[in-house]
């Protein structure tokens, strides 16, 4: 999954390493309150071994191998603030040294492959395993699924990266740019060869690395979240860090419609027939689908009574991205909430 | 000793890197049911060497022929011949650390065992007389990672032994270890041999040579083979151990004491 | 102590022969492992070496070598015309013999690899059912358009003009972005190029990390290998892909047992230095007129073949 240069406009990556900035900030200043002067070494190890993880070719059923990132592993040790800090690196280190996956395109990759996987499978994780003992042999199912599902959600986000390249760049001709597949074929494409190969892969190394740990080193299992004073920490840094999170989430909204002034069409003019022209046939349930987003959720992705004009564009497109992220807000408070309900310490020390 | 010749090197070099050999132009013979020890400094090419005899990398010049078949890359690539061979010959690395990789020192023993196809009673039973020669009943379900650098050596040598290996190959095996480790492990080493394998032990520890060898390959810092003979003349060839850096001027005086001390058990 | 007798099981063995039954061992994963790691090795080693050596990119100051590259980096992806990428491989290849770079390997890791991964890739997307465009070549037609399920696939089924220069276009693209992150691998070292990393105003504590990462691979990688190599010396029979699961686990969990202890330990040799948290690093470099001549150079020639393209259209 490691998006090589080129298979990417330079828009594309900037935005998505926009996206990211305010993640490694949040992330170095959570993982600073909670390991303090500890942090460089631990993160440096942490980045190492998800390096060396890469390197390991696995046994998937079908009797071929495949690579894991071993990023889910890294999210459930050490938490996912660590674990995005930690993939990143070792994602700068292979594109930078070992031309594995772009240097323009570090942005995407670690988008996908250092905050989707490490996320999801972090909460996926805490949700399925619940209160279940720290040795209970369900965990190391729940883990194996965390990595499967997180692995496939990065795959998604990588997919919809290339889909969205022929609609946005192409030649007047009609000539793709980067990455010639639309949504239609890259989504399906991506999610086979990731159900069928990475997502075990990743899923099986999870697994069996937590389970053998819950045997024979269970106290790195208590990594993360750490007990008592750091839960403290944490709670009490959480709003702080949080607003800045916000704000930066905020700045990305507003510079949203860059990629409007960059990109040879806009968003605004994604409407079914230009699908028709660009894809040459809709599937007619695809027809369906945006005819329904477009029109009953945003009416050709710009405000009604504004549309035509460039500023309207551009205003549809910043009201698409707040919807967007609020959804994604929502899903993450829906997490907090559930998580939040069984050990109710963070609270405590929180309400003192 | 005399007998069969079991490992035949001709003429072996081999190069990390082009243009620095770390073996250089090496033969020799072992045979079958000998003990000897390859002496040099280090960075001499010991282990190298040691993982030539064991089929994991393959000469770039030479030959090396094990019980009269060639060693080769595609040899190994053969099913049959890899498992006869692998079967036949154990490496104990000088990271323990690094062989064992079971969640138990149980089941690191019967890791072997349980490839060789043995049935869950028989391989049971070998594990047991296992830990019991190797007095690590109480360790049994512990952690091979939680153990004391000695005890994991004991569970490295108990593991490779499990498959019951004609020839065992050590590199370094008392590096690190306690002098009664030491001890212990070069007495199970003697009487190893004593029952009929075929022990190749990599060192620079001149104390432990006179035990566990019955011929002695020197190879100096050039990468080439420096000598070779039993372990009491190579040890009173005073030069050619100055000459491959094993020994400095100070050292005269104290190889004596340290090998006959040890000797006498 | 070593009283104890050997059990008869330990004493004496009939072997079976050494020799060959005609069965080739398929490599699994531990063969693919270990021969990833070789390389991997072999490919620090030739760009450290390179980098060593004199030359245009490795006399010029990393932080404009890597500023300039990337704006490079930058034309090439926003490049729309192939004209344009084409013109900028040439300056790259004009780079890369002034910076003695071997043609060979640096025209071989790129032209071998991209076309068969990128190709395989785009080769769908030349055709008409997959992307819709002006037909150049017609490999066949049917009588009727045909439905299968929900899609509809035209009777008509042609390489496409715009499929086509899509196709070039992609390989060619990722051919240039590939070449030219070589030539920042190939002509810097590692420790330069992590500290060149601050002028693009990555965070000291990112920069200390990633410092100490490159440490801590070369010796998980070496801990990988032996494990792996232990394993392999091991095998006595087949093995199961339980066995394999439980070898794959062990060593995983081993890696990682090992790399925390190390961190703790990396941890207190920092606080026995002095280490409080904060980084300080020497940062010495002075940039001279030849490196200003050169990055200016550079990103000159980005901005004129930008403006070209944009001549150039299309």
């Amino acid at each position: 999954m490691h998006i090589p240069d080129g298979y990417l406009s330079p828009q594309t990556c900037a935005v998505l390493g926009a996206a990211m900035v305010p993640v490694w900030g949040t992330a170095a200043r959570k993982v600073k309150a909670t390991l303090k002067a500890r942090q460089a070494p631990l993160l440096a190890i942490g980045a190492a071994f998800s390096f060396t993880i890469m390197m390991y070719n696995i046994p998937i059923p079908d009797g071929t191998t495949a690579h894991a990132t071993g990023g889910a592993l890294l999210a459930i040790l050490l938490g996912p603030w660590a674990a995005a800090i930690g993939i990143s690196i070792a994602l700068a280190i292979q594109a930078l040294f070992f031309g594995d996956g772009g240097i323009l395109a570090f942005g995407a990759n670690a988008f996908n492959m250092a905050f989707i996987l490490p996320f999801a499978s972090y909460y996926i994780y805490r949700l399925l395993s619940g209160r279940t003992g720290l040795r209970s042999g369900w965990r190391a199912v729940a883990a194996a699924i965390a990595g499967f599902v997180g692995l496939n959600l990065a795959a998604l986000a990588a997919a919809v990266e290339f889909g969205l390249q022929p609609l946005l760049f192409h030649t007047a001709s009609g000539v793709p740019l980067y990455s010639p597949y639309p949504l239609a074929l890259a989504v399906p494409a991506m999610a086979l060869a990731h159900v069928l190969i990475a997502g075990p892969a990743e899923g099986i190394v999870t697994g069996l690395v937590i389970r053998y740990l819950q045997r024979v080193n269970s106290g790195l299992l208590r990594v993360y979240p750490a007990t008592g004073a750091v839960v403290a920490a944490q709670a009490t840094g959480d709003g702080a860090s949080l607003k800045k999170l916000a704000w930066g989430l905020v700045i990305l909204v507003l510079l949203s419609p860059l990629g409007l002034l960059a990109a040879g069409t806009a968003w605004g003019e994604w409407s079914p027939e230009d699908l028709q022209q660009i894809l040459g046939f809709v599937p007619p349930g695809l027809a369906r689908l945006a005819t329904t987003w477009t029109h009953a959720l945003f009416p050709d992705y710009t405000v009604p009574g504004l549309e035509g004009s460039f500023w309207a564009q551009a205003l549809g497109y910043i009201i698409t991205a707040m919807v967007g992220l609020g959804i994604i807000f929502l899903i993450f408070l829906a997490f907090n909430r559930l998580l939040a309900r069984p050990g109710k310490t963070g609270a405590d020390y929180h309400g003192k | 000793m005399g007998g069969k010749i079991l490992y035949d090197l001709q003429d072996v070099s081999y190069a990390y890197e082009e243009g620095r050999p770390v073996l250089d132009g090496i033969s020799l013979t072992i045979d079958i049911g000998e003990k000897v020890v390859l002496l040099g400094a280090n960075g001499s090419g010991k282990s190298t060497l040691q993982r030539i005899l064991d089929g994991l990398i393959f000469p770039q010049q030479g030959t090396v022929r094990f019980a009269g078949k060639e060693l080769t890359e595609e040899n190994l690539e053969d099913e049959d011949f890899f498992l006869a061979f692998r079967r036949r010959v154990g490496f104990v690395f000088q990271n323990s650390e690094a062989q064992l990789f079971n969640p138990s020192v149980r089941e690191e023993l019967a890791f072997g065992p349980l490839q060789l196809g043995l049935s869950a009673a028989e391989v049971n039973a070998r594990v047991d007389s296992l830990l019991e020669l190797f007095e690590l009943e109480d360790l049994a379900d512990r952690p091979p990672h939680k153990l004391s650098g000695g005890e994991r050596k004991k569970v490295a040598l108990g593991a490779v032994l499990a498959s019951n290996p004609e020839v065992l190959i050590l590199d370094e095996p008392t590096a690190g270890l306690d002098p009664r480790s030491q001890r212990w492990l070069v007495e199970m080493l003697v009487k190893l041999n004593q029952a009929g394998k075929t022990i190749i032990t990599a060192t620079h520890d001149l104390a432990i040579v006179p035990v566990i060898a019955d011929r002695v390959f020197v190879l100096g810092e050039d990468h080439r083979l420096a000598g070779e003979g039993s372990p009491l003349e190579v040890l009173a060839d005073r030069e050619l151990l100055l000459r491959v850096n094993l020994i400095d001027e100070a050292f005269h005086e104290h190889h004596h004491q340290g090998y006959f001390h040890l000797h006498a058990h | 102590m070593a009283n104890k007798s050997l059990p008869a099981w330990l004493l004496a063995e009939e072997y079976s022969p050494v020799r060959p039954g005609g069965r080739k061992r398929r490599p699994g994963f531990a063969e693919k492992t270990l021969r990833d790691l070789a390389h991997l090795g072999q490919e620090v080693l030739f760009s450290e070496e390179l980098a060593g050596r004199r030359g245009w990119l490795q006399d010029l100051d990393p932080r404009c070598k890597l500023l300039s590259l990337l704006w490079l980096m930058v034309v090439a992806g926003l490049a729309r015309h192939p004209l344009t990428l084409i013109v900028i491989y040439l300056g790259v290849i004009l780079l890369a013999v002034q910076s003695r770079v071997p043609a060979g390997p640096f025209l071989k890791r790129v032209w071998l690899f991209v076309p068969l991964f990128t190709g395989i890739m785009v080769l769908p997307s030349l055709f008409n059912w997959v992307h819709q465009g002006d037909p150049l070549v017609v490999l066949f037609r049917l009588p009727a358009p045909l439905r299968l399920g929900p899609w509809q696939v035209p009777a008509l089924l042609a390489i496409t003009r715009q499929g086509l220069a899509g196709a070039g276009m992609l390989i060619l693209r990722v051919g240039v972005a590939v070449s030219l992150g070589l030539l920042v691998t190939l002509t810097t070292r590692w420790a330069v190029l992590l500290r060149a990393l601050r002028v693009l105003r990555v965070p000291r504590i990112f920069v200390l990390t990633l410092t100490l990462t490159y440490r801590y691979i070369f010796l998980l990688l070496k801990l990988t290998e032996e494990m792996f190599v232990a394993r392999q010396s091991r095998l006595v029979g087949r093995m199961d892909r339980r066995m394999n699961y439980r070898f794959l686990a062990g060593s995983m969990g081993n890696l990682l047992a090992r790399a925390y202890f190390l961190s703790e330990e990396v941890y207190q040799a920092m606080l026995a230095r002095g280490f409080k948290g904060e980084v300080r690093t020497k940062e010495d470099w002075r940039l001279t007129l030849p490196d200003y001549r050169r990055a200016a150079g550079i990103i000159l020639a980005g901005i004129i073949l930008l403006g070209g393209d944009h001549y150039l259209g299309w």
